[in-house]
């Protein structure tokens, strides 16, 4: 436990110090967030074809309101989190790879309907917005997180006893 | 004849779902609990950011004051004002952005129907002050430190470097400390729970293959 810990802190403040960094902005979280402001207003379209984005921002063109997704908005310190988490787990690097992988998926999944539903609470209600904006979404995504990091800490165990089971029937 | 196994028996409930759905559904309540008593929530945080701050810098720091969430941090740094005279900085922070860890926890001690509330809960909520003040700090350091840091400097004596660390101070106060501190307090107050999911992976790798005849 003690491990866990000292590993994952090390990793997350390595990680997270690197995120600040002008070159990781500009090479990966600007292109990210312009991507998944792009992706939210892919999905709304189907729905609301009023909604249009450019850059960082996500713009309703009847209203004139809009979101612009920002540092803590777009998913990327909850996937460093988990990706600090998961190293810092004892477990195979394909596995470890693996899980990574989904769990950006699952976060980042989570992480656009954030952004959708701020978006429409941002013309519903402004001290809703804020109220979902700041605390509520903030917990849920960690929250999302957390179960990420459970259900692969169970795929860890499942496989690490099941490749034993074939061990064991082998021998 | 061929034949394709199907799930005769239905698949036991992973305790990861019932784990989620109580949280979430004791989250929701919890927070709008917490929101209601905010004007309470953020006294301690308030008390023990101004006590750091006072603490840290007594040549320039004069007290705080606190309205409702907003706590001012009263100065005796002179910057230029619109009206063209010299004012004291007064940076002024939105405490309760820094303190909604506490239903998360909350929820996540019930989520788990975790044992000895009694003396976790109190412990828990005292051991998150000082990452929440943490992030009061470096909120009214933000203004002082890097955008008046050119009126502030010759009374701070803050150097680039620290500055820089100041930044980042104030991004892990905003965007990490909030919610991991609570979750890394789960995780060790918990730790139970995690070997239970893990016992749970291994009964499940260990079941026997299903057949196909």
């Amino acid at each position: 436990m003690v491990r866990f810990f000292i590993v994952f802190i090390v990793v997350l403040v390595g990680l997270f110090a690197a995120e600040l960094t002008h070159q990781v902005q500009e090479a990966i979280v600007v292109p990210w967030t312009t991507f998944l402001t792009k992706m939210s207003a892919t999905l709304l379209v189907f729905f609301d074809d009023k909604v249009i984005s450019y850059g960082k921002v996500l713009q309703h063109l009847d209203s004139g309101l809009g979101v612009s997704v920002e540092a803590g908005c777009n998913g990327i310190e909850a996937v460093l989190i988990l990706t600090a988490a998961v190293l810092a787990y004892p477990a195979s690097w394909p596995i470890r790879l693996a899980g990574i992988a989904l769990g950006f998926v699952a976060i980042q999944a989570v992480n656009v309907l954030r952004v959708i539903t701020l978006f429409y609470l941002v013309e519903y209600s402004e001290p809703m917005f804020h109220f979902a904006h700041l605390y509520l979404w903030q917990a849920l995504i960690m929250l999302d997180v957390l179960i990420v990091w459970l259900l692969w800490v169970r795929q860890v165990a499942r496989h690490e006893a099941r490749l034993d089971v074939v061990r064991v029937q082998a021998a | 004849m061929k034949r394709v196994w199907m799930w005769s028996v239905s698949k036991p409930r992973s305790v990861i779902v019932g784990f989620f759905v109580r949280t979430f559904l004791w989250f929701i309540p919890l927070l709008a609990l917490w929101y209601w008593a905010r004007d309470y929530v953020v006294m301690p945080v308030a008390w023990l950011a101004g006590a750091f701050m006072r603490f840290l810098f007594p040549g320039w720091v004069s007290g705080t004051e606190l309205d409702g969430i907003l706590q001012t941090l009263i100065t005796r740094l002179a910057v230029p004002h619109a009206s063209g005279r010299m004012a004291d900085l007064t940076p002024e922070v939105s405490v309760l952005t820094y303190c909604y860890g506490l239903p998360l926890l909350v929820a996540l001690f019930l989520g788990v129907r975790a044992k000895g509330l009694w003396w976790k809960l109190p412990v828990c909520s005292v051991g998150l002050l000082p990452f929440q003040a943490w992030g009061v700090c470096f909120a009214w350091l933000v203004p002082i430190a890097v955008e008046a840091g050119q009126f502030t400097q010759s009374t701070t004596y803050f150097n680039s470097w620290e500055v820089n660390l100041i930044g980042l101070g104030y991004q892990v106060g905003v965007l990490l400390l909030p919610t991991l501190i609570p979750m890394l307090m789960w995780v060790y107050f918990e730790r139970t729970f995690v070997i239970t999911v893990a016992v749970e992976g291994v009964m499940e790798g260990s079941a026997p293959m299903p057949n196909h005849h």
